[in-house]
């Protein structure tokens, strides 16, 4: 699975549904969820490969596409893009 | 326009109905994504930043009222309600959804179109002139085989999975409006020994990371062997064309590893080889496709019309209209008018719903049902009574569709960038609105003159930057937007690839950059008469760096340097 990180930031794992395409991100109890602020955060190698695993999982049962991790930053506890593609993503909008 | 028959209309269904079968089944889990992505991508669907993107064919840019009622239609039930006409002549909606798409496929069919081989290492959708068949400068009308090279490339066996996609673009006019000279394979009607018309065949021009312009491959092939000949250049490239590495595979690296010379003598040696007789296109198939695209029956009219001379001598915002968005047609009496999708400020080249349903009740009003996509992202409505111009530029303005810029600074392309690409390195819509609301004042605009100003998102160049006179590459430079600027490119006859000025800008230090570079020519030009491309061949770079980069230690950058940034993006 492709992946946008660094080892020493946390990270979220995002895909697409399948259905409708829509950007998710993956929350606790592996639910998929619009907004990046109810994501799971992966802040150490275990906990990445652990998300990957369950993405792994959701690809295989036709739920989602695409999935990868990226880089967060976090602000409040929340976490946030760290790049303008996933902020423009997590917009669910262009910028225009 | 081209009709389709039974068969056309046989294989659009029987495609959409396959594709609906594709979609069950991998929704019902029988094909995994890896099987199913290539399934999709033959029918246009691309997976992007957002979600599915469709991106649907409008063969050689023709479009009818009933089919942008149609797009519209989809836009509206399918999409948030509007669509992106692309530098392809073509059509993107951004969110639709992998259950809708059946449904959007056959919607399309009705309407005499699909999204077949929009994606993909195949042939792609063939360019014309938008102007085809109705311009005053047309040696013979291009889209009789355009239509033929549509009919002989959809689903041609051999070639559905070459090295790489493949696009060919084709003109019947002195001047080429279609950017030929930067197509896998460009074609331009000439006259041959005799008056016989016939082809200049070019080949191997491009953009993209390596861009180059294409090379005269034959200065004149007989008409009737258009795609015995072309069968020949296909083979040639599908047999030798680089299939290891992805940056290398497109015909343009073939042509120039071997040489115009070496690259002609094999492509002869295949063509000669070849049963030409059974490649051909038959001279019953060319006398059936002819008159599809005959003129419609437009009356005689006078050649003047004094109530328009009195509206343009009291109205300046329709002079300029007229001005800069006609041009004259093949009959004396009417007009061919740009439709800019332009309004400094707007999206370069989206539509909502609402003005392609305003397009198509327009183009049935004045233009006999007919309208064009130009690969610059605009509009042309082909057969106007100059008597209704000042009606229809009155209907434009109401339905917000009058930008009176053709060809201007503010007519600018700009590929979807970031906003919605998943492979883009910058935004580029964002930075067309700057530089567009900066130039906003169209005295201004006239004053500047002839301009083409591009912006691509990343390497890939689907804004064509490499072309513009004035060319703008977004690039990531350490996470950050940067854009890169190129001067004196050319899309026309003299085509030519731009050169990089110097070290990239930030986002918002963009529009200063190309006010610099305007100042740059307005104070050194010759006089008005010499256009920005013509003030540039004749100084080069030199005064655009020294007014950019001033006395900056960095402003000589190489040209490893630039492709570190993009590569490293
Ligand atoms: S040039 Fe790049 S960013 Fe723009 S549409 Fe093409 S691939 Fe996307």
């Amino acid at each position: 699975m492709p992946s946008n990180t660094s080892s020493s930031t946390p990270s979220v794992l995002t895909a697409n549904l399948l259905r409708t395409g829509e950007v998710v991100y993956l929350a606790p109890g592996g639910r998929w969820v619009p907004r990046l602020d109810d994501a799971r955060l992966a802040l150490d190698e275990d906990e990445r490969t652990a998300v990957q695993e369950t993405a792994a999982r959701y690809v295989a049962a036709g739920e989602i596409v695409a999935p990868y991790l990226m880089d967060v930053r976090l602000e409040g506890g929340f976490p946030k893009p760290a790049s303008m593609r996933e902020v423009i993503r997590a917009s669910r909008r262009p910028t225009v | 326009m081209y009709r389709y028959d039974d068969f056309d209309h046989e294989f659009v269904r029987s495609r959409a109905a396959q594709f609906r079968d594709q979609v069950s089944r991998r929704l019902s889990g029988d094909l995994t994504e890896d099987q199913f992505r290539p399934l999709r991508l033959q029918n246009g669907l691309y997976l992007q930043l957002h979600g599915y993107m469709l991106r649907v064919a409008i063969p050689y840019g023709v479009v009818s009222s009933s089919q942008l009622r149609a797009l519209a239609d989809i836009a509206r039930r399918y999409d948030r309600g509007y669509g992106h006409f692309t530098t392809r002549q073509n059509i993107q909606f951004n969110w639709v959804t992998l259950t809708d798409t059946p449904d959007i496929l056959d919607r399309l069919a009705e309407v005499e179109m699909h999204a077949v081989q929009t994606s993909g290492n195949c042939i792609r959708n063939v360019t014309s002139d938008p102007l085809a068949g109705v311009a005053a400068d047309e040696i013979e009308d291009p889209r009789i085989w355009a239509e033929a090279l549509r009919q002989w490339s959809s689903v041609h066996p051999e070639f559905l999975f070459l090295p790489r996609k493949f696009k060919i673009a084709i003109t019947g006019a002195a001047e080429d409006r279609a950017a030929i000279l930067f197509h896998d394979i460009g074609l331009r009607i000439v006259k041959g020994k005799g008056g016989a018309t016939g082809f200049a065949v070019y080949v191997g021009g491009g953009q993209g990371r390596t861009p180059y312009v294409a090379q005269l491959l034959r200065g004149f092939l007989e008409r009737r062997h258009l795609l015995s000949y072309l069968e020949a250049v296909m083979r040639v490239y599908n047999l030798h064309g680089r299939r290891d590495n992805l940056y290398k595979a497109r015909i343009k690296i073939l042509v120039n590893a071997l040489g115009i010379d070496e690259f002609a003598r094999q492509v002869e040696a295949e063509w000669q080889s070849i049963d030409r007789e059974a490649l051909d296109l038959p001279d019953a198939e060319v006398e059936r496709i002819t008159p599809h695209f005959a003129l419609p029956p437009l009356l005689r009219r006078p050649a003047t019309d004094g109530a328009i001379a009195r509206r343009r001598a009291r109205d300046a915002d329709f002079d300029r209209f007229v001005r800069n968005n006609t041009a004259p047609h093949r009959i004396p009496g009417y007009r061919i008018v740009t439709v800019a999708l332009k309004t400094p400020g707007q999206v370069p080249g989206d539509a909502t719903a609402d003005q392609m349903d305003a397009l198509a009740d327009i183009a049935e009003r004045y233009s006999h049902a007919e309208a064009r996509v130009t690969y610059v992202q605009n509009i042309v409505l082909p057969h106007v009574a100059l008597a209704d111009l000042a009606d229809l530029y009155d209907r434009l303005v109401a339905d917000g569709l009058a930008s009176a810029n053709a060809g201007l600074i503010t007519d600018i392309i700009a590929c979807p960038g970031l906003d919605y690409c998943n492979l883009a390195n910058a935004r580029a819509i964002p930075v067309a609105q700057a530089i567009a609301r900066r130039f906003d004042d169209p005295d201004r605009a006239a004053e500047i003159g002839a301009l083409r100003l591009n912006i691509s998102g990343c390497i890939n160049a689907c804004g064509h930057h490499h072309s513009g006179n004035i060319g703008i590459l977004g690039v990531d430079k350490k996470g950050t937007e940067h854009y890169q600027i190129t001067l004196g490119g050319s899309p026309g006859d003299d085509a030519e690839v731009g050169t990089i000025v110097g070290p990239s800008f930030a986002a918002e230090d963009v529009p200063d950059a190309i006010e610099a570079i305007i100042a740059t020519y307005l104070e050194q030009r010759d006089s008005a008469g010499e256009s920005f491309l013509e003030f540039y061949r004749r100084v080069g770079t030199g005064p655009f760096k020294a007014r950019l980069y001033g006395s900056r230690s960095d402003n000589a950058p190489t040209r490893s340097r630039v492709l570190e940034t993009t590569i490293g993006g």
